[in-house]
C-alpha cells in the first residue's frame, strides 16, 4: 500500500524480535495530531471514558522522534499533504499508521469531480496499516483498530473480539 | 470628507464611476467602480482621510466581458457605512497594485485572491499561497476553470 518502505533490520533474532514485538504491541505510543474534526474522537478515545491507556496506547507523544503510531484524524489537504509526509520520515521504524475516518481511507466527502485541494486517501502518500471508516468513526471504532494493529504486531490477537452487533443496534 | 468630494476630478473624468445602489437592499452606502491605477490613492484615503476599515478583498470573474473585477469592500464601526469599490482588469495578465503597506490585513486577502483568481498584485509584500499548495498554477474560483 503507498509509497515508502521500512528498511528491513540486518541481523533477524527471531525469538528477540517476537519479545521485542510484544513490548512495541503494548505500547504503541501515538503522535499528537489532528488534521479535522475526527481528532475530537481521538481526543475522547484518549479520555477516561474510553481511556486508551487500557491498551498502552494512551501516551500521545508530542514529538515524532518518540512516537511509533501515527493516527491520521482528519482530512488532508494537498497543503498538508508534504508536512504529514515529513512527520512520517522523521518517526523512527518500527511505523505504523492508522487511516481514521473516511476522508484519510478515501477522500470522503471530499472525493467530488471537481475536488482540486484534498488528498484522496492517505495511503497515496503513506503506507496505511489500518483503515477506520466512519464520519467520524466512534472512539470504539478506534480503540479496536488499535487492537487490530496489536494483533498485527503480534501475530494473534490477545484481547476477546468485539460481539456482532444485534438487530437493534444495527437498526 | 466623502469619496465624490476628495475624487471631484477624477470623477469628472470618468475615472471614478459611482454605481447606483440600495442602502435598504444590500447594506451598501457607497458603491463604485475605479480604474487600478487609482486603487492605492482610494486607499490611503480611505486609511488617512476616513475611519473605515479594510473588510475584505476579493474578486468577481466576468468571462463573457473578458474582464475580472476586484472588490474592495470598506466599514467603519460607528455607523453601517459599507463603501465597496470594484476594480475592473482585463482577465488575461490580470494585475492590480497590492494595497499591503496601506491596510497590513490586506496581505491575506491578496494572497487568497491571487491564488484562486490568478490576479498578480504587483509590489506585494507576501506572494506565496494561502491556501493552495506551493507551486498550483490553476485558478479554482475562474469560471473556465478545468481539473489539472
Amino acid at each position: 500500500m503507498g509509497k515508502g518502505h521500512i528498511i528491513p533490520p540486518l541481523i533477524n533474532f527471531a525469538r528477540l524480535e517476537q519479545v521485542f514485538n510484544m513490548a512495541r504491541a503494548n505500547s504503541l505510543w501515538p503522535l499528537t495530531f489532528g488534521l479535522a474534526c475526527c481528532a475530537m474522537e481521538m481526543m475522547s478515545a484518549a479520555g477516561p471514558r474510553f481511556d486508551l491507556d487500557r491498551f498502552g496506547a494512551g501516551v500521545f507523544r508530542a514529538t515524532p522522534r518518540q512516537a511509533d503510531l501515527m493516527i491520521i484524524a482528519g482530512t488532508i489537504t494537498r497543503k498538508m499533504a508534504p508536512t504529514v509526509v515529513r512527520l512520517y520520515e522523521q518517526m523512527p521504524a518500527p511505523k505504523w499508521v492508522i487511516a481514521m475516518g473516511n476522508c484519510s481511507v478515501s477522500g470522503g466527502p471530499f472525493k467530488l469531480p471537481m475536488n482540486y485541494s484534498v488528498v484522496e486517501g492517505a495511503s497515496t502518500i503513506v503506507p496505511v496499516d489500518v483503515v477506520v471508516p466512519g464520519c467520524p468513526p466512534r472512539p470504539e471504532a478506534l480503540v479496536e483498530a488499535i487492537l487490530k494493529l496489536e494483533a498485527k504486531i503480534r501475530g494473534k490477537r490477545c484481547y476477546p473480539e468485539a460481539p456482532a452487533p444485534t438487530v437493534n443496534e444495527v437498526a | 470628507m466623502r469619496v465624490s468630494a476628495f475624487f471631484e476630478k477624477e470623477v469628472k473624468q470618468g475615472s471614478m464611476r459611482p454605481i447606483t445602489t440600495d442602502y435598504e437592499k444590500n447594506g451598501m452606502y457607497g458603491f463604485w467602480e475605479c480604474d487600478p491605477e487609482l486603487l492605492e490613492e482610494v486607499a490611503l484615503f480611505m486609511w488617512h482621510g476616513t475611519e473605515y476599515f479594510l473588510e475584505f478583498v476579493t474578486a468577481v470573474d466576468k468571462p463573457k466581458e473578458g474582464i475580472i473585477v476586484g472588490v474592495y469592500s470598506f466599514n467603519r464601526f460607528d455607523h453601517a457605512h459599507r463603501v465597496v469599490f470594484h476594480v475592473p482588469v482585463g482577465r488575461e495578465n490580470a494585475r492590480l497594485p497590492s494595497i499591503g503597506m496601506i491596510f497590513s490585513g490586506a496581505v491575506w486577502h491578496e494572497r487568497e485572491t491571487a491564488e484562486f483568481f490568478g490576479i498578480t498584485f504587483s509590489d506585494s509584500m507576501d506572494s506565496r499561497n494561502l491556501l493552495l499548495e506551493d507551486g498550483a498554477a490553476y485558478h479554482p474560483l475562474r469560471k473556465d476553470f478545468t481539473l489539472p
